[in-house]
C-alpha cells in the first residue's frame, strides 16, 4: 500500500547548521491493513519520514508511492488530490482555534468542494464515531487533549483516506488519554480498512497497536519486521526494546541461571520438559512475559540446579531450541 | 467668551469630518495593507511561497512609508494628492496621506498576526491538499481573526492622531478645528472641548476593537 523506495531527504546548511541527512537510503513497505510503527530516539528522522510520505517533505531522492500511484512523480496538482487520500494527524493536533469541531471536521471536505449539507453530514458522522456527538459545537480551547485529538482523527478521516499518519499522536496526552487514541486508531484502521504509519518514539505504543514496526537511527532502517518475527529474534535491536534483557541476572546461590527468550506461551512446557528429560530443579526467579502483536513473549531468567552434568545437558538443549541464552553457569 | 450657538454646529462638522476621513482612510489601508500583509509573510523565506527578492523590495517599500513622519509625507505627496483629489485643502484631500501613511503600518501589524498562527495549522491544511490561497483564506487570516482587529484598532487610533495633525496644514476634521478656533483665538476651553470629543472617540474605537477581538478569540 505504501512504499518508500531509497528515500534520502538531505536538508541545505544554513547560516546556523552545517546541511543534516535526516533519512539516509531508507526503503520501507507497509502492506494494506497493517498499522506498521515507526521508533527511534529524538532526531533519528522519524517524524521527516511521515512528512516524506506525504511529501510535506520532498525527498532529496527516491520514490514514495501510495495504493499504487507515485507521489513523487506528480505534479502540484494531482499531488493535492492524492493528499486528501493521506489522512494525517498530529503531536500538538493542530486544530483551528476559530472554529467548533464539526468547522474543523468539515474543513478537508470544504478544500474539496464537497457540499454544505453534505459536509455537515458527514463531520456530525465522524464526530459521533470518535465519541464526540455532545461536542459539535464546542471550540478546542474547550476540550481536552484527548478530545482534541478525536475531533483531529475524525478531521483526517473526513475525505475517507486509504491511508493515516499518526506522528507522535499520543506524546502529548495522558496515559489514559493515550489508551483510548491508540485503541482508537486501531478499531478504525480495521473498520475502515485504513492502512496506518504510526510514528512514536515510545515502545509500549508499538506494543499495544502495531503490526510490523521499523526501527530507525540517525536515518537509517536499523530494524523492521513483523511484530511477531521481531520479538522471536531476541538479540536483534528491536526485541531488546521490546523486552528488555535483564540489566543483571539474579543471584541464585549454587544454581546457574541462565535468560531464555520464549513464544508463544511455552513456557511452562519448557520447563516441565527440563525437568523430566534432565532431572533438574528449574525455577523461574525473574522476567516478564507480555503479548506483542498477538503472541506472547517472554523473557525469562531461570535458575537450573542439579548435577553438572545434567545442568550442562539442561543449558545445551535450551541452546538447541534456538532460546536465547545468556547467563553464568557455576 | 466661547459662543456655543455658532461654534456648535462647526464643531459636530468637524466631528463628522475627522470620522470620515478615517473611517474611508482605514478602509483603503484594509484594502491595501491586509493583501501586502499576507504577501510580506507568504514570500518571506520559509513561507508558502518564498520569493526573497520580492519579499526584501515589499520589506524595503514597507519600512520606507513607517519611517516618514507623517508631517513630512502630508507635504510630500502633496502632488499625489492634488492629482487625486484635485486639491490639497480639506478632509477628502487628507484621506491620501493618511492611507498613504496607514497601509504600510497596518501591513507590518497584519504581518505579525499572522506569524504568531502555529506553523504546525499551516502544515495540516496542507496535509488536507489545501492551495497556497486556501491557506490565507481558511488558516492564516481566520486563526490571526483577534490579533488582526487587535491591529485594526491601533490602526484606527493612529490615523484619528494623524488626521489631528492634517489640521495643522488646512486638513480639515477635530485638528483643523481645533487650531482654527481654538489656538488661534486663544479659546482654552474650546481647545479643550476638542480634545475631549477626540478622546471620546478614540475611547469608543478602542473599546469596540477590543470587545470585539476578545469575542472572537476562542481560547479557555
Amino acid at each position: 500500500m505504501i512504499t518508500l523506495s531509497h528515500i534520502t531527504k538531505t536538508f541545505p546548511a544554513s547560516r546556523r547548521s552545517p546541511a543534516v541527512t535526516a533519512l539516509d537510503d531508507v526503503s520501507l513497505t507497509v502492506a494494506r491493513g497493517q498499522v506498521m510503527g515507526v521508533v527511534g530516539p529524538s532526531g533519528s528522522g522519524k517524524s521527516t519520514l511521515a512528512r516524506c510520505i506525504n511529501l510535506l517533505e520532498r525527498p532529496t531522492s527516491g520514490t514514495v508511492t501510495v495504493d499504487g500511484e507515485e507521489l513523487t512523480a506528480l505534479p502540484e496538482q494531482g499531488l493535492r488530490s492524492a493528499r486528501r487520500r493521506i489522512g494525517m494527524i498530529f503531536q500538538q493536533f493542530n486544530l483551528l482555534d476559530s472554529r467548533t469541531a464539526l468547522a474543523n471536521v468539515e474543513h478537508p471536505l470544504e478544500l474539496a468542494g464537497v457540499g454544505r449539507a453534505e459536509r455537515r453530514a458527514r463531520a456530525t458522522e465522524l464526530l459521533e464515531r470518535v465519541g464526540l456527538a455532545d461536542k459539535l459545537h464546542t471550540h478546542p480551547a474547550q476540550l481536552s487533549g484527548g478530545q482534541q485529538q478525536r475531533v483531529a482523527i475524525a478531521r483526517a478521516l473526513a475525505p475517507r483516506p486509504r491511508v493515516l499518519l499518526c506522528d507522535e499522536a499520543t506524546s502529548a496526552l495522558d496515559p489514559v488519554s493515550t489508551d483510548s487514541i491508540l485503541a482508537l486508531i486501531r478499531q478504525l484502521t480495521e473498520e475502515l480498512e485504513l492502512t496506518t504509519v504510526l510514528i512514536t518514539h515510545e515502545m509500549p505504543v508499538v506494543k499495544r497497536v502495531c503490526d510490523a514496526v521499523t526501527l530507525l537511527e540517525h536515518g537509517r532502517v536499523v530494524d523492521a519486521g513483523l511484530l511477531s518475527e521481531v520479538a522471536a529474534r531476541p538479540d536483534s535491536p528491536l526485541a531488546t526494546r521490546l523486552l528488555p534483557p535483564a540489566e543483571r541476572l539474579p543471584d541464585a546461590g549454587t544454581a546457574s541461571v541462565v535468560e531464555v527468550t520464549v513464544g508463544d506461551g511455552t513456557t511452562g512446557s519448557l520447563i516441565s520438559e527440563l525437568v523430566r528429560r534432565y532431572g533438574v530443579d528449574v525455577d523461574v526467579v525473574g522476567g516478564a512475559v507480555e503479548s506483542i502483536g498477538g503472541t506472547r513473549f517472554g523473557r525469562l531468567q531461570l535458575a537450573v540446579d542439579g548435577p553438572a552434568d545434567q545442568v550442562r545437558g539442561a543449558l545445551d538443549h535450551l541452546a538447541l531450541a534456538h532460546l536465547e541464552l545468556q547467563g553464568s553457569t557455576r | 467668551m466661547t459662543n456655543w450657538d455658532r461654534v456648535g454646529p462647526q464643531l459636530l462638522e468637524a466631528s463628522y469630518e475627522t470620522v470620515y476621513m478615517c473611517g474611508v482612510a482605514m478602509g483603503l489601508s484594509i484594502l491595501l495593507g491586509v493583501p501586502l500583509g499576507v504577501l510580506l509573510v507568504v514570500t518571506s523565506p520559509g513561507g508558502l511561497k518564498p520569493r526573497p527578492v520580492a519579499n526584501a523590495v515589499l520589506g524595503g517599500l514597507v519600512n520606507f512609508g513607517r519611517s516618514l513622519p507623517f508631517i513630512i509625507l502630508l507635504v510630500l505627496v502633496a502632488p499625489v494628492t492634488r492629482l487625486v483629489t484635485g486639491t490639497t485643502i480639506g478632509s477628502t484631500a487628507t484621506i491620501v496621506p493618511l492611507t498613504i501613511s496607514a497601509t504600510p503600518f497596518l501591513a507590518r501589524l497584519v504581518e505579525t498576526a499572522l506569524r504568531e498562527v502555529t506553523p504546525g495549522k499551516v502544515e495540516a491544511a496542507l496535509a488536507m491538499g489545501a492551495r497556497r490561497r486556501d491557506v490565507v483564506r481558511t488558516v492564516l487570516l481566520p486563526e490571526a481573526r483577534p490579533s488582526l482587529i487587535a491591529g485594526a484598532t491601533v490602526t484606527i487610533v493612529a490615523l484619528i492622531s494623524y488626521s489631528a495633525m492634517a489640521g495643522a496644514i488646512g486638513g480639515g476634521g477635530l485638528g483643523d478645528f481645533a487650531i482654527r478656533y481654538g489656538y488661534q483665538r486663544f479659546d482654552t476651553t474650546l481647545t479643550i472641548v476638542t480634545v475631549v470629543v477626540l478622546m471620546a472617540i478614540v475611547q469608543v474605537v478602542q473599546l469596540t476593537g477590543d470587545r470585539l477581538a476578545h469575542r472572537l478569540a476562542h481560547r479557555s
